[in-house]
Parts: structure tokens; C-alpha cells; sequence
């Protein structure tokens, strides 16, 4: 559906993009995670023609995206980090000028702003934009958002503002919307990301270090660690465990220790413990969060 | 183009800025005719308030009535117009909500040929029902009003507005902000206004000049020649301006 590469664009001085590559398909939802700073805004701003690029290529749906092009945007939604709206609008004049700006809606557009307005919970609202809470504005920006049946939709950090709430209600829309459409959801609250995306696309410094679909993400080796408790303090079970060679890592967090094996085989990792009188009360495997990934492939790319 | 048009014109209605140049209009128009017809009575009435000697001042006329409706027109309703402009033709994007707006299929060249058009709309409407006003009042009391000539020199008036607003469209498509672009528009009215005693060669046809030589418009005053050349240059200009106001407009918004 939407594929870059190559994309890059300097402000002054500054590289915010050196090169990106993505691939976003069909009906999946991707998510486009890193920290403040990263890129994603910018990379999003060049997908919408906000701003004009250095060089690269933009196929949107097959179709390559110029400079100053337009038409394709009727296509695509938009979930700004921070919507401004005008004040002077009700929600529904708002949304019906909203759907007028689309070119291709052969519907009751009367209808489609009723069932919109009903789908994000401000039907009965005849206040003006202005007088708008920020959940409001942000659960409004949605509705203009979906108004005119997107086949794409780009959210840039919609829960960064939200209370926990509000946050597991966008959560919740999102899994709902990508069985109808494709979702670029730009995040850098990992947790939410892993909890609805199909693929991850990772972006530090202006690069993206990393594409892949979640299930792959976490399937290999490297991605899962073992957290281990024992009848010693984590110190000592440490120092212990630091003259295996073979075992990749060992930290401490939460008062746990956590171990990346590496070729060392569990067996191995017991019977050093074991020859140190240390016994092992819970030995037991989990999957890598998001964060502690992203921060590895980050620290990796700050330290190659 | 049409949802812009619409977007536009939801703004001036629920802004209120319709109504506010319509009443504007109205009451210059009203304040101008009692000026002219009561100028005497007042200067009379201040000057025996100072123990000033009563001079003979002239019987008002029509004439007088034309002079305080343009004076009041260039003076005011100009450049309350002129503000007006500057905050329509920046507040998308002062305010953020260009990224709205901009996410959807909307042709900036469009943009802004609809927010052009909107201004002027605007000016023309409030102008013209201020002109009514006007005419209306002057009828009962002054004679001899020129009707075909007084709406006449409405258009040559508009000329001046036009060729000002498109200046300021032009400022804003450069500095993305109204503060500048006012600030930079009306010293240049000024200081273009003070060539308006140079008679001679291009001086002779500046923008500045528009409402002066409407007057002598109405009063028969003025040549085909000058009315040729002052339209031509102030309508050459305004067309100069709205086509690099709408060139600087898409790098603008590649700039930020």
C-alpha cells in the first residue's frame, strides 16, 4: 500500500532523515515506533506533501507521489499528534466541511456524519470546537480522520495526550478499524504498539534499524531471555554466572536477574549454579518486551 | 473548489466578520452624510463656543457628502478591511489548522484563489451596501445625487482595495504571519500616499490615487486617459501580487 525509499530530508544543517526505507501492505496495521525526535513526524509530513523532500521515492498504492500532488490524499486518513480544529465550528459543521473537502464520497454525507459523530461519542454535541476538552478534540480528530472512508490511516501518537483510558479506547479502535483498512500508527509508547500491530518499524537518528512483522520479531532466539531466582542474592548468583563465557548477558530488574544464554545450555548454567551451592527457585523463560528490544537495537546502532 | 469557498465563507459568517463590515459599512455611510450636511452648523457652533468671530461657511453640498464618503472609506472601512485579509489569508496556518486541511485532497493553488475570492466578496458586498445606505440618504438631503456615476466610481474605489489586499496576501504567503504583513502594508500605503502630490509620470497613476480620481469621477473630472492608466496599473499590480502571493504560498508551506 505504501512503500519508501530512500527518503531523506535535512533541515539546515540538521539530517532528521538519512535514507528511510518502509514497506507498509495491505489491511495490516504497522507501527512506526521510536523515540521523540526520531523521524516519524517528519517521515509522516513528507507522506502527506506537508513538506517537500531531498530526495526519494513515495508509492502510495502503486502510484508514485510527486511534490505537490494531492489527489491521492482521498485515500488517506490523518490523526494529527496535536489537532487544531476551527473553534468556530460545531462538531458537525466541522465534519460535514470535512467530508466535502474529499473528492470521491458518493455517500449521504448527512448520514456519514451522523454515524461518525454517533461511532466516536459526540452525537448529541452542539458546543463549538473551541470549548472542546482534549479528549474531545483528540476522539473528534478521529471522526475527521474516518469521515470519508479512508482505505489508509496515519495516527501520529494518538495516546501520547491520554489518560489510561483514553488510551486502551484508541487501542481498542484501532483493532477494530484495521479489519477494514491499513494503519500506519506512529508511537513511541512501545507497549501500546506491540499490543496491536502486525509490524514494527523501527526509527532512531533519521534510520530505520528495523522492519519486521511482530510474530518474527519475538519468534528467534535473540529476542527471548530467562528470569532467574535463587536462594542467593542476585550478586553473588551473578558473579557466579559471569564466569560462564558462553552465556551472552546477565542484569538485574524488578530485583530479578535476567539472562540472555546464548549457546550456553540451560544444563550447563544449573550445574555451575549448583557447583557454587546455589539452588534455583524459578528458571523461567519470557519474551523480550518491545522496549527492552528497541533499546538493544538502538544501543547497538549508537555503539557500531 | 466549492467545499473551500464554503469553508471560507463558514468562517467570515460565524466570525461574524460579514456582519461587522456590512455594519461598518452602514454607519460611515450614515456618519458621512450628517458630516456633510452638519459640518457647518458644528464648526459654527464650535467657533462661537471659543468666542471665535463667525466666518461664512459655504452652503454643503453633494459634492461634500462624495468627499466624507470616500474619506471615510479610505480611512476606515480600508483598513479594517485590510485587517481583516491579514488574519483570513494566515490564521490556517498561524493556528495549525493547515495540517487539517492540507491531509485532503486540496490544491493549494486553489486555496488560495478561494480565500482571494472570499476577501473580496467581502469588500465588494460591504461596499456596495454601505454605497446603497449612501445614496439612499443623500437622495433626501442633498440634490442633484449622480447615481450611474457614484456607483461607477465604486469600482475605480475597489481597485485601491483590491491592489492593498492583494499586497497583504502577498506578505503573508512570505512571512506565514499577519503581524508583518500588516505592518509592512500599511507604512507602504502611507508612504506611497505621500507621493500623491507628485503629478507627473507614474506617480501620476499609483494605486494611491484610486480614490481621488474617483471622486473626479463622479464629479466628471477625469480624463479617459488617467482612468485607462490608473485602472490598467492598479489591476496589472493586483494580478502581479496574487500570482506570486499563490508562487510563495506552496514554498511557504514547504519551508516550515
Amino acid at each position: 500500500m505504501l512503500s519508501i525509499t530512500n527518503l531523506k530530508k535535512t533541515y539546515g544543517t540538521i539530517e532528521a532523515l538519512k535514507g528511510i526505507n518502509l514497506n507498509v501492505r495491505k489491511n495490516e496495521v504497522y507501527g512506526f515506533i521510536g523515540k521523540n525526535g526520531a523521524g516519524k513526524t517528519t517521515t509522516i509530513e513528507l507522506i502527506l506533501d506537508f513538506i517537500k523532500r531531498d530526495s526519494g521515492n513515495i508509492l502510495f498504492d502503486g502510484i508514485p507521489v510527486e511534490n505537490g500532488d494531492f489527489l491521492y490524499k482521498d485515500k488517506i486518513g490523518y490523526v494529527p499528534d496535536a489537532p487544531v480544529f476551527p473553534k468556530y465550528l460545531s462538531a458537525k459543521e466541522f465534519l460535514k466541511t470535512s467530508i466535502e473537502l474529499s473528492k470521491n464520497t458518493p455517500i449521504d454525507h448527512e448520514k456519514q456524519v451522523s454515524q461518525v459523530l454517533q461511532f466516536v461519542g459526540l452525537k448529541d454535541n452542539t458546543q463549538k470546537i473551541g470549548g472542546f476538552s482534549r479528549g474531545m478534540k483528540q476522539r473528534l480528530s478521529i471522526a475527521q480522520a474516518l469521515i470519508h472512508k479512508p482505505e489508509f490511516l496515519i495516527m501520529d501518537e494518538p495516546t501520547s495526550a491520554l489518560d489510561p483510558v483514553g488510551r486502551m479506547e484508541i487501542l481498542k479502535l484501532i483493532k477494530a478499524l484495521s479489519k477494514s483498512m491499513t494503519i500506519f500508527y506512529s508511537t513511541h509508547i512501545l507497549e501500546d504498539a506491540e499490543k496491536v500491530c502486525d509490524t514494527i518499524g523501527l526509527i532512531d537518528k533519521g534510520k530505520v534499524l528495523l522492519e519486521k512483522s511482530t510474530d518474527k520479531l519475538f519468534e528467534n532466539r535473540e529476542t527471548t531471555q530467562h528470569t532467574l531466582v535463587t536462594n542467593h542474592s542476585n550478586e553473588e548468583t551473578k558473579k557466579v554466572l559471569n564466569t560462564l563465557k558462553t552465556l551472552k548477558n546477565v542484569s538485574v530488574k524488578n530485583e530479578m536477574l535476567r539472562i540472555e544464554l546464548g549457546d550456553t545450555q540451560p544444563f550447563t548454567l544449573f550445574e555451575k549454579l549448583h557447583e557454587a551451592n546455589i539452588e534455583v527457585r524459578t528458571f523461567k523463560e519470557e519474551k523480550k518486551t518491545l522496549e527492552e528490544l528497541f533499546i538493544e537495537v538502538t544501543d547497538d546502532e549508537s555503539t557500531a | 473548489m466549492k467545499a473551500l469557498l464554503k469553508y471560507d465563507f463558514l468562517y467570515m459568517h460565524k466570525t461574524t466578520k460579514i456582519f461587522i463590515m456590512i455594519g461598518l459599512g452602514i454607519f460611515l455611510a450614515a456618519l458621512s452624510v450628517l458630516t456633510a450636511r452638519y459640518m457647518s452648523e458644528l464648526m459654527q457652533y464650535a467657533m462661537t463656543q471659543e468666542g471665535i468671530e463667525t466666518v461664512d461657511v459655504p452652503t454643503p453640498t453633494v459634492q461634500d457628502a462624495y468627499v466624507q464618503f470616500y474619506s471615510n472609506m479610505q480611512q476606515i472601512f480600508f483598513l479594517v478591511l485590510l485587517f481583516i485579509a491579514g488574519a483570513f489569508f494566515s490564521k490556517d496556518i498561524s493556528k495549525g489548522i493547515d495540517q487539517w486541511l492540507f491531509a485532503r485532497p486540496v490544491s493549494r493553488v486553489h486555496y488560495m484563489l478561494s480565500k482571494t475570492l472570499i476577501i473580496h466578496l467581502l469588500g465588494l458586498f460591504g461596499l456596495f451596501v454601505s454605497a446603497l445606505f449612501f445614496a439612499y440618504s443623500t437622495v433626501f438631503v442633498f440634490e442633484g445625487f449622480e447615481f450611474w456615476r457614484f456607483f461607477g466610481s465604486l469600482f475605480i474605489f475597489y481597485v485601491f482595495i483590491l491592489f492593498f489586499v492583494q499586497l497583504v496576501m502577498m506578505l503573508v504567503s512570505i512571512f506565514a504571519r499577519m503581524l508583518w504583513a500588516m505592518l509592512i502594508s500599511v507604512v507602504f500605503f502611507f508612504v506611497l500616499s505621500l507621493f500623491n502630490t507628485i503629478d507627473s509620470g507614474v506617480f501620476k497613476y499609483m494605486p494611491t490615487k484610486l480614490p481621488t480620481i474617483a471622486l473626479d469621477f463622479i464629479n466628471g473630472e477625469a480624463t479617459v486617459n488617467t482612468l485607462l492608466w490608473s485602472l490598467g496599473l492598479g489591476l496589472g499590480l493586483s494580478i502581479a501580487l496574487s500570482i506570486l502571493g499563490i508562487h510563495l504560498f506552496n514554498k511557504q508551506l514547504y519551508k516550515q
